[in-house]
């Protein structure tokens, strides 16, 4: 229960990670879609509290809501390390979207 | 929010940062590493076996105690655990004992798995670092109480105000802008703070309310007229019985304990028996604070020579309960293992976000150093006392651990001698620091830092029959635990000295006339080593 109270923090958190400008162009090799990006945060609230009541199971009513503050630190910690310092792999670029036209340089 | 407002409470998070953040450190680095109390009293007697079967060490205790102290006022002993090295024992004399007063050290043991006392070397082992977290060390206890409260305040104020400095709290939560000097320590800080901004705030606060008495005495002043009267009732207990002077033999324990676990509901963490031995015998279990977020920990007395159950501690009030929870928040007792390994995390991001505050305080002004070959005072002190605490302290704690391992197990007050070799081994990293230049000193300590954490390990490996080969092979995974977390530490510690040594500070000219050219080259070659 503990292990899926933090897998719920993880991926809610990666999810409010690959919602910043920053980190979505970065790795998910798209322009800014504001769209998108609503719902990975919508989908990320859900996991915060899918976390609490995961919490409140492994730990009970009083230590749980400590250790749902401890997971979801630990959560964005391991978030902001990976998106960070994890390379990018080149495999990963999204072919799919049409490459971003080159300004009047040459 | 206007600007001004926000500047100044960036000045107000600078200075309240820095002026005790070296102390603050120092607390933060030793009440971090006592979140593994437990674990480094293992660690520190590495020929201690596990307690596999802790009634037969309690009865190992009582056995100790009628034969050592029959006549003792009062007997205190902890219940061990699988966690713990043995069972700690203490006894009071009669207070109207002819002899002198024995000192603390001769009326304590520690009684081993097998359940008798332990005869290796003296040592505090985590002991230290938790009293060294808010006593300090070669003080008086309230001046140092004091201090740390003081700069606990100052860390509080830093947070507060750092919340209302940084700009984008939310938006900046994943940012971290690598390889750009003064912006990558900046969104280092930040993320340290950040990332375990519940913890900080926590752990902060808390810790001003588990010294509450001594801060803010007022309201016990206002309410109490004598200090006994306060402690009865915050703490109440049974009525104290006085010696008949009757021999009668004292009840098995064990039922005692396994009655009292029934009764409360959780393990048994402490015993205290009073007038053993005597018709008037009392016995009181403590629930262990390891079962319940409060420390303020219910007690049964019973008997001593009956069994008979005989008092309970009523419930507690609001105003104790809301303490008891604070303290037990602070000190993570009722923490198992997954939530141990957060509480510990987020300790050495508070000390990662203490330190990278500082060490951002000399970055930010070295750029705005007139001559950066020539910085002023505060500067150098600055500079200097960073290095000395930032990497001289954990040094000194490897001299600790060192000690622990290499000073002779019969040494006289050699508990003693492992204290005084970390604060001597600190003070020659800190003079060190000071006649060093700067990054010379960071990347020897850092090294040397990294080597001695790293050598730990395997000199239990080859030393000890706490290798990590053999306590990995046992399931021992609190002394494999720490074994493994000052090697993950060591290699952490060497890729910062590697870091350091490889960095190469952007050359600015000085703000001031032009110096002959022989001139400059002599200051260039003094600024790389800056």
């Amino acid at each position: 229960m503990i292990t899926l109270s933090f897998l719920a923090s993880l991926i809610a958190f990666g999810l409010f990670g690959l919602a910043t400008d920053k980190h979505h162009g970065k790795w998910l090799h798209r322009r800014s879609d504001r769209r998108l990006k609503m719902q990975m945060r919508v989908i990320a609230w859900a996991g915060i509290l899918i976390a609490l009541v995961l919490a409140f199971a492994a730990w009970g009513p009083v230590i749980g809501p400590i250790g749902w503050v401890g997971t979801m630190m630990f959560a964005a910690g391991v978030n902001f390390l990976t998106l960070n310092f994890l390379p990018v792999h080149p495999r990963t670029i999204n072919r799919s979207e049409p490459p971003p036209k080159l300004g009047g340089a040459r | 929010m206007s600007n001004g407002f926000r500047q100044s409470q960036s000045t107000l998070h600078t200075w309240s940062g820095l002026l005790l953040g070296w102390i603050l450190f120092a607390v933060f680095v030793t009440g971090t590493a006592a979140y593994w109390r437990d674990a480094l009293n293992r660690w520190s007697r590495p020929e201690l076996a596990q307690i596999q079967d802790p009634d037969q060490v309690v009865r190992g205790a009582i056995r100790f105690l009628e034969e050592r102290a029959p006549n003792a006022q009062n007997w205190f002993i902890t219940v061990p655990t699988d966690r713990s090295p043995g069972a700690q024992v203490f006894w009071q004399p009669q207070p109207n004992s002819s002899d002198a007063p024995p000192t603390r050290r001769e009326t304590r043991e520690l009684i081993g798995a097998d359940g008798y006392p332990v005869t290796s070397g003296d040592t505090r082992g985590g002991e230290f670092f938790y009293r060294f977290h808010f006593d300090l060390h070669y003080m008086p206890t309230v001046w140092a109480r004091w201090l740390v409260g003081i700069a606990s305040m100052f860390m509080l104020v830093a947070i507060l105000s750092g919340v209302v400095t940084h700009k984008k709290i939310f938006k900046d939560f994943f940012t971290l802008r690598r390889a750009k000097g003064q912006r990558s320590w900046l969104d280092g800080h930040n993320a340290t703070a950040v990332l375990a901004l519940p913890f900080h705030l926590m752990i902060t606060y808390t810790g001003l309310v588990t010294l509450w008495f001594l801060y803010m005495p007022w309201a016990a002043i206002a309410n109490y007229t004598d200090s006994a009267t306060v402690f009865e009732t915050i703490f109440p207990e049974a009525e104290t019985v006085q010696r008949m002077d009757q021999p009668t033999p004292l009840i098995d324990l064990i039922p005692i304990i396994r009655n009292g676990e029934q009764t409360l509901g959780a393990p048994i963490g402490s015993i205290k028996v009073s007038q053993p031995g005597d018709a008037a015998a009392r016995i009181t279990l403590s629930r262990s604070s390891t079962s319940m977020l409060s420390t303020r920990t219910p007690d049964l007395t019973y008997d001593g020579t009956s069994g008979v159950l005989l008092w309970r501690s009523p419930p507690p009030g609001g105003a104790t309960v809301t303490q008891g929870a604070m303290v037990g928040l602070h000190a993570g007792r009722f923490a198992d293992y997954p939530m141990r390994w957060i509480f510990f995390l987020c300790g050495v991001a508070g000390s990662l976000m203490v330190a990278s505050g500082l060490v951002l305080w000399v970055v930010k002004r070295r750029d705005r150093l007139p001559d950066p070959t020539r910085p002023h005072l505060g500067f150098r002190l600055v500079e200097r006392l960073n290095i000395g605490f930032l990497a001289g302290f954990p040094v000194g704690i490897m001299g600790f651990f060192w000690a622990n391992r290499l000073l002779p197990a019969q040494m006289l007050e050699r508990d003693e001698w492992e204290i005084h070799m970390m604060f001597i081994v600190w003070a020659a990293a800190l003079l060190y620091a000071f006649v060093r230049r700067p990054k010379r000193a960071w990347v020897e300590l850092l090294a040397l830092l990294s080597a001695a954490l790293i050598a730990l390990p395997l000199f239990n490996l080859v030393a000890t029959p706490a290798g990590l080969i053999d306590t990995i092979r046992a399931s021992d995974w609190v002394l494999a635990g720490v074994d493994l977390t000052l090697a993950v530490l060591g290699c952490g510690f060497g890729y910062a000295a590697w870091r350091v040594a490889r960095h190469r500070p952007k050359l600015r000219a000085a703000r001031i006339r032009p110096l002959p050219v022989a001139v400059q080259t002599a200051t260039s070659e003094q600024a790389e080593t800056v």
